[in-house]
C-alpha cells in the first residue's frame, strides 16, 4: 500500500529516463539500473502509456526508469 | 543705619536668597523630573511599537533591552531623574538598533517565504523518486553497478533522516519562520541530490 504512495511519475521532474538503444530489452535495463534483470516487470508497468508488451520496445522510446 | 537695622537687612537679605535658591531647587528637580517621566514615556512607546515582531525575530535582543527600560524605570521610581536622563540616549539608540535588525529579519523572512515554495515543489518529489528506487532496488537480488549493500544500507538510512529533517522544515514553515525553514529546506535538497548521485539516478539516459 505505501509503494503505491512512493510511485515516482512522468511529472517528478527528479524520475530517471532510459532512452531505448538498438539491442536494448527491458531486461537488460533492469538488469542496468537495478542490478536484477528480473524486475523488468517494474519498468514495463511504469511506462504503459507507452508499452503494451515487455518484449516490444523500439529504439528512441523514453522510458521511465522507476 | 543701626547695627540693630544692619542686622534685620542682612537677616531679610538672607531670607530672600534662602527662598530664590529653594525655588530654583525645587524648579529645577521638577524641570528634572518632568525629562525623567517624557525619556521613559517615549522608551515605553518606542519599544510597544516593536515589541510584538521583536518577540518573534530576535527575542534575545528584545530581552536585553527590556532590561535597559526596566532600569531606566526603577531609577525613575528611585527618583533618580538625572540617572534617567542621563542614560535615556543610550536605551533609545539600543530600541532603534533593535527596530532596524527587526525590520532587516522581516524583510529576509519575507524573501525565504518566497524561495520556500520551490523547496516545497522539489523535496517531496525528490523523496518520491528516491523512495520508489530505493523499493525496488530492495527487490533486487544484486546491486547495480557503482552501488554495494553497504553503501544501499546507509542511502536508505539517510533518507529516512531527510524525511525527518524535511518535516522539520515543514513544521518551521507552517509556523511562520521562514528563514529557518529555508535553512532546512536547503539542506534537505542537498541530502536529496548527494542520495540521487549516490544512486546514479542524475545519469539521464
Amino acid at each position: 500500500m505505501e509503494e503505491e504512495h512512493t510511485k515516482v511519475t512522468k511529472t517528478n521532474q527528479f524520475a530517471q529516463y532510459h532512452v531505448v538503444q538498438k539491442g536494448d530489452t527491458l531486461s537488460k535495463i533492469a538488469e542496468e539500473y537495478y542490478g536484477d534483470k528480473m524486475l523488468y516487470p517494474q519498468i514495463f508497468e511504469a511506462n504503459q502509456d507507452i508499452l503494451t508488451d515487455p518484449d516490444k520496445i523500439r529504439p528512441g522510446q523514453r522510458l521511465l526508469i522507476p | 543705619m543701626t547695627p540693630n537695622n544692619a542686622a534685620m537687612n542682612l537677616a531679610r537679605k538672607l531670607t530672600i536668597a534662602l527662598v530664590a535658591s529653594t525655588l530654583l531647587a525645587a524648579g529645577g528637580c521638577s524641570r528634572a523630573k518632568d525629562d525623567a517621566t517624557r525619556a521613559v514615556s517615549t522608551a515605553e512607546a518606542s519599544l510597544a511599537a516593536v515589541r510584538d515582531d521583536a518577540a518573534r525575530y530576535m527575542p534575545n535582543e528584545l530581552q536585553s533591552v527590556d532590561s535597559s527600560v526596566t532600569a531606566l524605570k526603577e531609577s525613575m521610581a528611585k527618583g533618580d531623574y538625572k540617572v534617567v536622563v542621563a542614560n535615556a540616549p543610550s536605551v533609545n539608540s539600543s530600541i532603534e538598533s533593535l527596530k532596524s535588525g527587526v525590520a532587516a529579519k522581516k524583510e529576509e523572512n519575507t524573501a525565504a517565504g518566497a524561495e520556500w515554495n520551490t523547496y516545497a515543489t522539489d523535496v517531496p518529489q525528490m523523496v518520491t523518486a528516491l523512495q520508489s528506487r530505493i523499493d525496488t532496488l530492495g527487490k533486487s537480488k544484486h546491486m547495480p553497478k557503482n552501488l554495494d549493500s553497504t553503501a544501499f544500507g546507509t542511502v536508505k538510512t539517510d533518507l529516512e533522516t531527510l524525511k525527518v529533517d524535511w518535516a522539520a522544515a515543514s513544521a518551521a514553515h507552517d509556523s511562520g519562520n521562514n528563514i529557518e525553514a529555508l535553512t532546512k529546506a536547503r539542506a534537505a535538497k542537498a541530502t536529496g541530490e548527494r542520495l540521487l548521485t549516490q544512486l546514479g539516478m542524475n545519469a539521464k539516459g
